[in-house]
């Protein structure tokens, strides 16, 4: 991903934790560090003890707006073929790189036809799936981000 | 900014019983894995120019006792540092985390390096020590706390820089290594004492199948080597089974007291609910077994430690058990050395040379002196926040009963009381009459123990180091003086006549 579709991820990322869960905007950066860290199983170490679960929507607004950028991107790099034709309306896909680099509200609304916005819903969606996540908490911060896709008022 | 209530005078005390009890282990582990394995080299070297060597064997011991904890410390931090490499630790970017967790390290007064690790469902947050440099690593999935629930998220870092700042993590690390060194070496004692008795064993079998082979066997050796696989067998897995339930224990206890520093840093309570009688009586028998072995006390004791205003309370019982056994021992051992039964040893000492005998009982003595402060210091922590209103008698009974149980211990695992129940018709009058001395010396320490720990608690109180450690030396001086009247009431050696004397009697 170049610079500017990074600076892009990052911005909407920033936009999206605005709109859902403001408090954690601090933590961004520590968020975006850990989304492709692997997991741990043995550490030397003093522990707490109590690892309750915590309710937090700021990974998965991290997570989902990851998600994204990264599966637009790849629709970018398919132009011309059956994926892409299939989702994004046509002689649009070069408002969907300037979105990837500048996302504006609802600024994909122009550029995926409904097949599109359900495919990719759905994609993001589906890397929820076995995470242990509570399902009221995936449906918070996708219809958040839905409306950020898609609905510019 | 100062701390008020406990942390700034605890701290210092916790350091110096995690020292202490560093010191103890490390010497408790050492002599025992020293003597057997002393036990066991000494036949290797028969006839060879290192049996000129005085005491070649037990120094032999000690190098591969040495060499073996050199090993197993240098292993398991090369392993440590592999798995924290493996972990791949991130620097922590936000600033929230970060100022939250530098003020804590200034009240604490310690220098920490904050990391982050694992992935959104890491819910851990580790305190280690990695090249010398203290580090505490929070998973990212308790990142979130800093920015939802603030006063969480501080105690939860209190908390592991609070193991941090008493040495929890260095302590535990040494007393692990000495408890594997312990049992590689018990291991391999009791393997060798075991193989030679099965040896003798089978040896006396075929003799009695076939009387035409000649065997070496001698009854008496037999019983010799059995009791030794046997006394060897118990004491190790007495030791083995205290240094178990101490490590648990004293681990529950430091969680506790990690939990009291932190609510005395953040000012604020342990972040989980207790639960109420009735969600506690629901609770099923497995669970109710199993709670004293595990790591961390679950979040009842826990939230109901620091929900009295008291983290304090916890007294680790098991402490005066190991230790009344530990101090036992080493008066045992003394005697041991000196000579098998109270005869001998009173004609040895008062014939030969005081100042030698003197010298074993000071090596044991440094021992006992280490774990009698240690068992003082833990008793003094527990007592610090306590209730002044609880019964002392009742407490000084429990602490009687828990040292008596340490000695009687000690008694059944001892090899001087199993080899002086070798060949005899009534075994009761010949303890009695061989180690009447050692049962003195071992009243004298057990009923000590409880009346120091007594008198620490009121010294807590008015923090006079010089009466504190006087308290510290009671049991000692109990054992000395009563060591002392046993030397004046003993008496004379008779001459030595017979040559069978002058081989028997160390004093001819």
């Amino acid at each position: 991903m170049d610079n500017a579709r990074t600076a892009g991820r990052n911005e909407f990322i920033d936009s999206l934790m605005r709109d859902v869960s403001p408090e954690e905007l601090p933590l961004i950066s520590d968020y975006q560090s850990a989304i492709d860290a692997p997991s741990v199983k043995n550490i030397d170490g003093l522990e707490f003890g109590i690892e309750d679960a915590v309710v937090a929507l700021g990974p998965l607004i991290v997570f989902a707006g990851t998600k994204v950028f990264t599966d637009l991107s790849q629709w970018t790099l398919q132009t011309g073929e059956k994926i892409a034709e299939k989702y994004i309306k046509k002689g649009t896909e070069h408002l969907l790189s300037r979105w990837l680099s500048s996302p504006k509200k609802g600024g994909l609304r122009e550029v995926l036809n409904e097949d599109g916005k359900r495919e990719l819903m759905s994609m993001v969606r589906a890397s929820f799936r076995n995470k242990k996540i509570p399902k009221e908490n995936v449906d918070k911060v996708l219809a958040a981000l839905e409306r950020r896709l898609f609905d510019d008022r | 900014m100062k701390l008020e209530v406990g942390a700034d005078r605890l701290l210092p005390s916790l350091r110096r019983e995690n020292d202490l009890r560093s010191w103890s282990i490390s010497s408790l582990c050492f002599v025992i894995s020293v003597l057997y394995l002393g036990t066991m080299i000494n036949p290797l070297f028969h006839e060879t120019w290192i049996e000129n060597i005085t005491n070649y064997h037990l120094i032999i011991a000690s190098a591969v006792y040495l060499v073996l904890y050199l090993t197993v410390a240098g292993v398991r931090k090369r392993l440590a540092y592999a798995r924290f490499k493996a972990a791949a630790p991130r620097r922590l970017h936000s600033s929230l985390v970060t100022n939250l967790a530098r003020e804590i390290a200034r009240e604490l007064g310690l220098k920490v390096i904050f990391l982050s690790f694992g992935s959104f469902d890491e819910r851990r947050v580790i305190a280690q020590v990695v090249k010398s440099k203290a580090i505490v690593q929070i998973g990212t999935g308790v990142l979130p706390l800093a920015a939802l629930k603030p006063v969480e998220f501080r105690f939860r870092l209190a908390h592991e820089m609070a193991h941090l700042a008493a040495n929890d993590y260095r302590s535990d690390r040494i007393v692990s290594n000495h408890y594997l060194c312990f049992a590689v070496c018990a291991g391999a004692s009791l393997a060798a004492a075991l193989g030679n008795y099965g040896y003798f064993a089978i040896d006396a079998v075929l003799a009695r199948m076939n009387p035409n082979i000649i065997t070496t066997s001698n009854p008496r050796y037999f019983v010799h080597l059995a009791l030794s696989a046997f006394a060897a067998t118990l004491l190790f897995g007495v030791v083995s089974m205290l240094l178990f339930a101490e490590r648990r224990a004293t681990r529950r206890a430091r969680e506790l007291l990690a939990d009291g520093l932190a609510a005395d840093v953040t000012r604020s309570g342990v972040p989980i609910a207790a639960r109420n009688a009735e969600e506690l009586k629901k609770g099923n028998l497995a669970e109710a077994i199993l709670k004293p072995f595990l790591a961390h006390p679950d979040g009842d004791d826990r939230s109901r430690a620091t929900e009295t205003g008291n983290p304090f309370v916890y007294f680790n019982e098991l402490v005066v058990v190991t230790h009344s056994f530990l101090m036992s021992l080493y008066i045992d051992l003394s005697l041991q050395v000196i000579a098998d039964n109270a005869h001998r040893r009173a004609m040895y000492i008062m014939e030969k040379s005081v100042t030698s005998t003197l010298v074993a009982c000071l090596v044991g003595g440094v021992f006992y002196f280490m774990s009698a402060r240690l068992v003082m210091t833990a008793g003094s922590l527990s007592y610090g926040a306590s209730d002044p209103q609880s019964r002392l008698s009742e407490t000084m009974f429990r602490q009687l009963a828990y040292s008596i149980c340490g000695t009687a211990l000690m008694l059944a695992s001892s090899q001087s009381i199993w080899f002086t129940l070798v060949d005899v018709r009534w075994p009761v009058d010949r303890l009695l009459k061989d180690q009447w001395d050692l049962f003195c010396l071992l009243l004298a320490n057990a009923l000590a123990i409880p009346v120091a720990l007594f008198f620490s608690r009121r010294a807590w109180t008015k923090h006079n180091w010089a009466i504190r450690g006087a308290i510290v030396a009671l049991p000692g001086a109990a054992v000395l003086l009563v060591g002392t009247g046993i030397f004046l009431v003993s008496d004379h050696p008779p001459p030595c006549h017979s040559p069978q004397e002058v081989v028997a009697r160390k004093d001819c």
